[in-house]
């Protein structure tokens, strides 16, 4: 059985539920095979990559103080 | 640096992200948080996280694409 690849409207729809590792196996095996014909997406995904360990260098004095506070507040709502 | 530079242009956009995708993209991307912790604390879907999410990271990569695009 071969597998339908997504198209790239598509795979921009679903590529954070893929970075999450939270789509089913048949989407993401669609996802996979799409990426391998096409380097656009292959980019696109790596830009996100490279996006999400941006965000992660940063450091949270580098925040805007009262957004800070909100993110406290989140946080300890949630404890 | 390359990646220093890269931190103050991601941060300049988190900061002009509408206030939800700003905190989902803060919390999930910068502090760790996963989506089941975020969703708890915000008080929101896992399919609205998941679309904050997408949104405000899809605007931070733009800027750090465009950045790129005029540093090559």
């Amino acid at each position: 059985m071969s597998i339908r690849p997504l198209d790239c409207n598509e795979l921009v729809e679903v590529v954070t539920a893929y970075l999450d590792g939270s789509l089913d196996l048949e989407t993401r095996a669609r996802f996979d095979v799409h990426l391998l014909e096409c380097d656009g997406c292959e980019n696109y995904l790596q830009q996100f990559r490279v996006t999400i360990k941006t965000l992660g260098k940063m450091r949270d004095d580098q925040l805007d103080p009262t957004f800070r506070d909100r993110l406290l507040a989140a946080f300890h709502n949630w404890r | 640096m390359l990646g220093d530079e890269l931190i103050v242009i991601a941060r300049r956009e988190l900061d002009n992200l509408p206030e939800r995708q700003r905190l989902v993209v803060a919390l999930r991307d910068m502090l760790g948080f996963d989506s089941t912790e975020v969703c708890e604390m915000l008080d929101i879907s896992v399919a609205n996280q998941r679309v904050l999410l997408h949104r405000g990271r899809a605007a931070v990569r733009r800027v750090l694409e465009d950045y790129l695009g005029e540093a090559s």
